[in-house]
């Protein structure tokens, strides 16, 4: 069993839900998968995914967080 | 007038026996006296000359003393006056010289000071523009931003997947 | 007060002029008189009167020596002696300068002075020279034998002259007719002298002093420089030094004889001169001489006294000394 979080700033629409959870079942494909879904408005946009520990945020506080990394 | 020898020999002897009398009767034992006398008071006198001759002495001393005294303490009081002079003029250039590196370090501490005044000021500057870029991020987005870009995200993470 | 003083002073000289002594006599002797004999020696007047003399000094010497204690208090009796002592000494040390010749010398410069002067004072003793006694007749007996032997027994009488005896052939006598000794002697009548008289107003007295005096100055001298002393004598550098020399022993007697009579002349004289003033004028007209008397007693015993210290003082100095001494002076 993979737990597979999901934050985005609003909530997701089913379609963007079925749309995610068919491509990453495709990738784990011999594992039984958890989907939790969160609504985090300070990700100001966009969504992260974070599976079993490993963090794919592309929500724009990340792309923020970036940015005051780099000046 | 005659002179009869008998009779100037009987004079001699009587006179002889007078001197004889005389002497060991009177003469002796009163030069003796007399001589004991004179020198117990010479001996007085002398004890006495010599007591003030020691007086003398011990004044004389005692002047000498003082004025080495007075003297070593002149010199005592210019060496300690001439000591304290470089002393402070060595302290006078201890302190400068201190004064100066004090300035010195103290100028550098402020030139660092100022440096991370700066640096903080900078970080500052940039944490505000960053809060006023963010605040500007949200509220320039809509629903439909909303939507786009998180389509958009999760094409870019099947991508990635 | 002093008028009265003076008033018991004249009595005593009348009392003792030999006027109201029985003898009325004028007696001027110059040389002395025997008085007794003692085992041939012929005792004169004033060899009497200075043995008593002696042996008064001697005799207070004694009692003084009994009496002298080492003490800064002295009696009045030591104190007096000392004084005497100690002035003396001073004036001896006065012309040597020199504590050991003062030393030396001065015994016999105290006792010449003591001698002299004391036997000088006898003579001005009231019944010195009034008191008379029976002359020996030894003399006599050698002048005249037939005397002797009327007088028989050589014992001496002492008789002290009564009035009314035969001595008053006298009571007129002149002092002509008393000093011409032969008178007595001629007139075959006992002869009376004075049983005191001042030894140094006899000339033999004087002489043994004098020649006591001159004869130690040679004795210092010989003491004190060796034979050299005798080199102002005896010299034979030059004939000049030597004729020097010669007068130098012929001064060294002439000391004596100078010493001898100036003593026994003034002491003699004063006698005369007493003798005389109260002989004429008894009653208050000697008492200045006899002040003068005791002046010239003092007087000549300190020169004596001092020319024998000079003498001696000289005697222990070499020339070299002197000329030195001279020099400094």
């Amino acid at each position: 069993m993979l737990q597979i979080d999901i934050a985005s700033a609003i909530a997701l629409s089913d379609l963007q839900k079925k749309k995610l959870e068919s491509s990453l079942q495709k990738k784990y494909s011999n594992k039984e998968l958890v989907f939790d879904y969160q609504v985090k408005e300070e990700l100001i946009g966009g969504l992260s995914v974070s599976v079993a520990g490993e963090l794919h945020d592309a929500s724009l506080r990340a792309r923020l967080n970036q940015l005051a990394n780099k000046i | 007038m005659e002179i009869n020898l008998a009779q100037i020999i009987f004079q001699m002897i009587n006179f002889g026996m007078v001197l004889a009398a005389l002497t060991y009767l009177i003469y002796k034992p009163v030069l003796k006296l007399l001589e004991d006398r004179r020198k117990r008071v010479a001996d007085a006198a002398e004890a006495a000359a010599a007591v003030m001759k020691e007086k003398e002495n011990l004044e004389k001393v005692k002047e000498k003393t003082l004025s080495e005294a007075s003297a070593k303490a002149k010199k005592m009081e210019d060496e300690i006056r001439k000591e304290a002079k470089a002393d402070a003029k060595l302290l006078l250039e201890e302190s400068k010289s201190e004064i100066t590196a004090k300035e010195a370090k103290f100028s550098s501490e402020l030139a660092k000071l100022k440096k991370e005044e700066l640096k903080s000021m900078e970080s500052e500057v940039k944490k505000a523009a960053l809060t006023i870029a963010e605040k500007v991020l949200g509220s320039s987005i809509d629903a439909k931003k909303h939507q786009k870009l998180i389509d958009d995200q999760i094409n870019e993470i099947i991508e990635s997947l | 007060m002093l008028a009265k003083k003076y008033g018991v002073v004249l009595f005593a000289l009348y009392i003792y002029n030999p006027r109201h002594m029985g003898n009325q006599s004028l007696h001027v002797s110059i040389s002395a008189e025997s008085i007794f004999n003692f085992f041939g020696l012929s005792i004169t007047n004033s060899i009497f009167t200075s043995l008593i003399v002696s042996f008064l000094l001697i005799s207070f010497a004694f009692f003084f020596r009994s009496k002298f204690k080492i003490t800064d208090k002295p009696s009045k009796l030591q104190n007096f002696v000392e004084m005497i002592v100690e002035a003396l000494y001073n004036f001896v040390y006065s012309i040597t300068e020199n504590t050991k010749k003062t030393l030396l010398f001065f015994p016999l410069i105290a006792t010449f002075f003591l001698f002299i002067i004391l036997n000088n004072y006898v003579g001005l003793l009231p019944g010195v020279g009034s008191i008379l006694t029976k002359e020996e007749s030894i003399e006599v007996a050698d002048l005249a034998p037939q005397q002797a032997m009327a007088s028989s027994s050589p014992v001496v009488e002492k008789e002290v002259v009564l009035p009314g005896d035969e001595t008053v052939t006298h009571e007129s006598a002149t002092v002509e007719e008393v000093v011409a000794e032969e008178a007595g002697a001629e007139a075959g009548h006992a002869k009376f002298v004075p049983i005191f008289r001042a030894a140094t107003a006899d000339l033999n007295t004087t002489l043994a002093l004098a020649i006591i005096s001159v004869f130690l100055t040679q004795v210092f001298g010989v003491s004190h420089l060796g034979l050299s002393y005798f080199k102002k004598f005896i010299d034979f550098s030059n004939p000049i030094n030597f004729f020097v020399g010669m007068l130098e022993i012929i001064l060294e007697f002439a000391k004596v004889i100078s010493f001898a009579f100036r003593l026994f002349g003034n002491i003699f004289a004063g006698e005369v001169l007493l003798a005389v003033m109260t002989y004429l004028i008894a009653i208050a007209v000697p008492a200045p001489f006899y002040a003068l008397e005791i002046f010239v007693g003092f007087i000549q015993a300190l020169v004596f006294s001092m020319l024998s210290l000079i003498f001696f003082n000289l005697a222990t100095k070499s020339h070299h000394e002197e000329s030195h001494e001279l020099a400094k002076n």
